[in-house]
C-alpha cells in the first residue's frame, strides 16, 4: 500500500506560475499532466506514495508486473519456477532488456536493487516486504550478502525464502524490487533520485523542481510498439482548480475533477466518453498519533471515531466513495472485514471524552496536505470536533515534507492521509500500517499492541489460506477496537482525458500509466 | 495623495467616507447580533453544495453549508481589527521615523531616509508573504507583519511635515527657552503635524485592509476556521462556476470598506488643506 492523499479534489492556495519554460514545453504527441505537488522522489528505493510510483513505473522494471486488469505477468522476467515446497523462486531474465545508459540489464541488478532496499543506509520504507529472504535479516550494508539471492548467470537470478510467503510474486512487483544498476548509484549517490536511470519505457528528460518533469519514450524498452508517446510532460503547482481550466481550454491531457464540477461533468452527455472512473483498493482516515498525549487513551481515540461524520464527508467530495468501517476496503477479493464500523454519535464521543478525562475536551493539530480538497475536509473534521469541545488547529503543508512529518515519531499527533492497496491481499493494509515494526515508516499512528502483532507474525507463517485470512480478520477487528484511525471513506478515483487521449484507463492496483497510451492528431 | 478635491467636495467626501467607515464599524461590532447564525458551523443541509441567495439564508451558504451573511460580519470583525491593531502599528513607526528624521536632520535623517528607501523598495505584498511565512500564523503576525511593511508612506510625509514644522517661530522659541530636542518633538511639533497624521492614518487603512485580504487570499492569514474576507474569496474559487456569490459578497465588502477608508483620508486631506490656505 503506499500513501495517498486524502482528498479526491486536490487544489491550492496559490496559482501556479506559468513560466516561459512552460511555453516552450513539448506539446505535440506529449501527454500532458499537472498536479500540485512536486514528485517526492524518482528513487525506487525510497518513494512510497502515489505520486512517485505513478512515475517511477515509467523508468523502472521489475521481473514481475500486473497487467491492465490487475493479473501478474512477467515483465523483466520470461518465465519462473517455484519449487515444491514454495520456498525457492528462480527466475529467468528476458535477454534484450537494456538500461537507458545502454547496458544489458543482468540478474545482478535485480539483487542489487533489492539489497539496496534492505540496507539500513538506504532508509528504504520496503525493506521489511523482503525480510523473508533466506539472509535478509543479518543485511547491516549495501555489501551484505544476502544468500537467499543467488544469481546463477547473467540472466537468472534464484530467491530462497526463510517461510513460505504467498505474497512473494507480489512483492516483486513493487518498484522497490526494480532492476538498477549499482554503476549509476555509484556514480550519483543520493542524487541517484534526480538521475534515475532504469529499463522502463520513458527517460527522465528534465525535472525543474517546482516546475514540472519531462520523460520521454525510451525507444529501446524490450517491450515492441511501447510506449506509443514521444513522452510525458508533468506540470507541478497547478491545482485541481487550475488544472480544470487548462483542462478546459485543451492544455492539459488528464485531470482531476473539482468538486464544483463534478455533478455537472457527470450530467452533460459530451463528458461521458472521456471520463474514467476506477475503484481502487484504498481507505482515507485521519491518523491519531497513540504515543502523543491525548491519543494515547483508546477512548479518545474511539471518541473521535464516534464524533466525526463521515456521510457529510462524503456529500464533500460528491459522494465519490463509500463510508469506511475499518482499516480494510469492501472490494478486497476473499475477504471480509469482521468489523461494523462507528456510528456518527457526538454524545457517545462526549461521554467517552468525560470518562477519559477530557470534559471539556481538548486542542490539538491536525496536519493536512496544502491542497483545497483536504482542508475542506479538515473545516468539516474541525466542526464535527468542536461540537464535542475537541480544538482543531490545522496545519497544511506540501505533500513531500508532509509525508516526512508524519513518518517521524512524535511531530504529528493528529494528521489526514490515505493507503491505496500495493497488491490484493489485506495484509497490505493491516501489516503494513498495523504492525509495530512498521513504525518508522507506514504505521505513520505509532500503534503498538502485541497481541495485533502476534495474529500478524501468525497470518504471514500461515501455510493455509482460510487459517490466514481468520487470522487478518482477527488483527483487523482487534485493532479497529483500538482506533488508531479515524475511518473515513473508501474513495472512488475519477479522471477526465482530453478527447484526442486513446488507450489510457485508470490501474485498479497503481496509478495510471501511459504504456499504452496514444494521442489523436488533432 | 495627489487628487486635489475641490473645496466643497471634500466635506462630502469625508462625510461620505465616514458613514462608510461607521458602517463597517457598527457591523463588526454588532455582528454577534446582527450574525443570523453561527458563521463556523453547518447550518444548512447545503454540503458541497452552496444555496443561492434568498430563502432561509439571505446571502446564500458555502460548501459547508455555513451562512455567507454570518461569515462576512464575523469576517469585518477580524478586517477591523486587523486595520485598526496594524495601522496603529504603521502609524506609530511611521511617525517615530518621520518625526525623528525631520527634527534632527543631518546624518540620523540620512541613516533613517535611506533604511526606508531599503524596505521601500521591497514590493510590500511579496515581503509581507515572506514575513508571514516565518511566523505561526495568527491575528498576532498579520497585526506585525502589516506593520513592518506599509509605515515607510507614513514616515516620509511625517517628515516632509516636520521639515517645515521645526523651522516655525513658536518652535524657534521654545528652542531658545531651552527646551529640550525630545520634549519639542513630543510636545511643539508632534501635535501640529497630528492632522497630517491623521490623513494619513485614514488612507493606510485602507491598504491595511486590502493587504491583510491579500494575506487571507493567500492562505496566511488568520486560520480557518476564523473567517476572513480574502480567505472567503480564496476559498470560493472552486464553485465560482457554480455559486459566484461566494466570491462576490466578501468581495464587495472588502471594495465597500477600501473605498470607504480612502474616501475619509482624501476628504481629510481637502479639509486640511483648504484649512491650511485659510490660515
Amino acid at each position: 500500500m503506499r500513501a495517498c492523499g486524502a482528498a479526491i479534489g486536490l487544489m491550492l492556495v496559490l496559482a501556479a506560475c506559468p513560466s516561459a519554460d512552460e511555453g516552450r514545453a513539448p506539446a505535440g504527441d506529449y501527454l500532458r499532466l499537472a498536479d500540485q505537488d512536486d514528485v517526492p522522489t524518482l528513487d525506487p528505493a525510497r518513494g512510497y506514495d502515489t505520486a512517485s510510483w505513478e512515475f517511477e513505473d515509467m523508468l523502472f522494471s521489475t521481473l514481475v508486473d500486473y497487467d491492465e486488469a490487475g493479473q501478474l505477468i512477467a515483465e523483466l522476467a520470461t518465465e519462473w519456477e517455484v519449487s515444491a515446497d514454495q520456498r525457492t523462486y528462480t527466475f529467468h531474465l528476458r535477454a534484450d532488456a537494456r538500461f537507458t545508459n545502454g547496458r544489458p540489464v543482468e540478474a545482478a541488478d535485480i539483487r542489487f536493487g533489492i539489497v539496496r532496499v534492505l540496507d539500513p543506509a538506504t532508509r528504504s520504507p520496503g525493506a521489511e516486504f523482503f525480510r523473508g529472504i533466506a539472509g535478509a535479516d543479518g543485511c547491516q550494508s549495501s555489501a551484505c550478502a544476502v544468500s537467499g539471492i543467488e544469481v546463477l548467470d547473467a540472466h537468472t537470478v534464484r530467491f530462497r525464502l526463510r517461510e513460505i510467503d504467498p505474497l512473494f510474486l507480489h512483492k516483486l512487483a513493487m518498484p522497490f524490487a526494480a532492476a538498477v544498476p549499482p554503476e549509476e548509484v555509484a556514480r550519483w549517490g543520493e542524487d541517484f533520485a534526480r538521475h534515475p536511470v532504469g529499463s522502463g519505457p520513458f527517460i527522465l528528460k528534465e525535472w525543474a523542481a517546482g516546475r514540472h518533469l519531462i520523460f520521454v519514450r525510451n525507444s529501446n524498452y524490450f517491450v515492441a510498439g511501447v510506449p506509443r508517446l514521444a513522452g510525458v510532460l508533468r506540470l507541478v503547482a497547478v491545482n485541481d482548480d487550475l488544472a480544470w481550466l487548462k483542462y478546459e481550454s485543451g492544455e492539459l491531457d488528464v485531470s482531476n475533477i473539482p468538486p464544483a464540477e463534478f455533478p455537472r461533468v457527470r450530467r452533460e452527455e459530451r463528458y461521458q466518453p472521456l471520463l474514467r472512473r476506477i475503484t481502487t483498493m484504498r481507505t482515507s482516515y485521519l491518523g491519531m498519533n497513540c504515543e502523543m498525549a491525548p491519543f494515547s487513551d483508546v477512548r479518545v481515540r474511539r471518541a473521535m471515531n464516534f464524533a466525526v461524520n463521515k456521510e457529510k464527508l462524503l456529500r464533500l467530495i460528491n459522494n465519490r466513495g463509500v463510508v469506511a468501517k475499518a482499516f480494510v476496503p469492501p472490494n478486497m477479493p476473499d475477504y471480509y472485514s469482521p468489523v461494523s464500523g462507528y456510528a456518527f454519535d457526538p454524545d457517545r464521543a462526549r461521554r467517552l471524552l468525560a470518562d477519559a478525562g477530557y470534559p471539556s475536551g481538548f486542542s490539538t493539530t491536525l496536519w493536512v496536505r496544502s491542497d483545497e480538497g483536504a482542508l475542506r475536509l479538515a473545516q468539516s473534521v474541525q466542526q464535527d470536533l468542536a461540537d464535542v469541545g475537541v480544538r482543531i488547529r490545522i496545519k497544511a503543508i506540501a505533500w513531500g515534507p508532509f509525508l516526512e512529518a508524519v513518518r517521524t515519531a512524535d511531530l504529528v499527533p493528529f494528521f489526514s492521509l490515505g493507503w491505496e492497496a500495493d497488491f490484493p491481499d489485506p495484509s497490505n493494509f493491516l501489516e503494513v500500517l498495523l504492525h509495530s515494526k512498521h513504525i518508522g515508516t507506514n504505521n505513520n499512528t505509532n500503534y503498538r499492541n502485541p497481541e495485533v502483532d502476534r495474529l500478524l507474525d501468525a497470518a504471514g507463517r500461515a501455510g493455509d489460506a482460510t487459517a490466514r485470512i481468520q487470522l487478518l480478520e482477527e488483527a483487523e477487528a482487534r485493532a479497529a477496537a483500538d482506533a488508531p484511525w479515524v475511518f473515513l471513506y473508501h474513495p472512488v478515483t475519477y479522471r477526465i482525458v482530453h478527447s484526442r487521449v486513446r488507450d489510457f484507463e485508470l490501474h485498479p492496483l497503481r496509478p495510471p500509466r501511459y504504456n499504452r497510451t496514444w494521442l489523436t492528431p488533432q | 495623495m495627489t487628487p486635489r478635491p475641490g473645496q466643497g467636495r471634500g466635506r462630502h467626501l469625508t462625510w461620505v467616507g465616514a458613514a462608510m467607515v461607521g458602517l463597517f464599524g457598527l457591523a463588526a461590532l454588532s455582528a454577534p447580533w446582527l450574525a443570523p447564525y453561527d458563521p463556523l458551523r453547518a447550518v444548512a443541509e447545503s454540503i458541497g453544495e452552496p444555496l443561492p441567495p434568498g430563502g432561509g439564508f439571505l446571502l446564500g451558504t458555502d460548501e459547508l453549508g455555513r451562512d455567507v451573511l454570518s461569515r462576512l460580519l464575523y469576517g469585518a470583525r477580524i478586517s477591523l481589527l486587523v486595520a485598526l491593531a496594524a495601522t496603529t502599528i504603521t502609524v506609530s513607526i511611521g511617525v517615530a521615523v518621520g518625526v525623528v528624521a525631520g527634527y534632527l536632520g543631518g546624518w540620523v535623517d540620512t541613516l533613517l531616509m535611506r533604511a526606508t528607501d531599503v524596505v521601500l523598495s521591497f514590493p510590500a505584498l511579496l515581503l509581507a508573504i515572506a514575513l508571514a511565512a516565518l511566523f505561526e500564523p495568527g491575528l498576532m503576525t498579520i497585526f506585525v507583519v502589516i506593520g513592518l511593511v506599509s509605515w515607510t508612506g507614513v514616515a516620509r510625509t511625517v517628515r516632509g511635515e516636520v521639515l517645515g514644522l521645526r523651522e516655525r517661530d513658536y518652535v524657534l522659541a521654545a528652542r531658545s527657552l531651552g527646551a529640550t530636542p525630545g520634549r519639542l518633538m513630543i510636545s511643539h511639533v508632534l501635535p501640529n503635524a497630528l492632522p497630517t497624521i491623521l490623513v494619513m492614518g485614514a488612507l493606510s487603512t485602507s491598504n491595511t485592509v486590502l493587504l491583510d485580504a491579500g494575506l487571507s487570499y493567500l492562505g496566511l492569514g488568520v486560520p480557518v476556521p476564523t473567517p476572513s474576507w480574502g480567505r472567503m474569496i480564496s476559498d470560493s474559487q472552486t464553485y465560482y462556476r457554480i455559486a459566484p456569490w461566494l466570491m462576490v459578497f466578501p468581495g464587495v465588502t472588502i471594495v465597500f470598506a477600501v473605498t470607504g477608508f480612502n474616501l475619509l483620508g482624501y476628504g481629510l486631506l481637502a479639509w486640511r488643506e483648504r484649512g491650511a490656505r485659510h490660515a
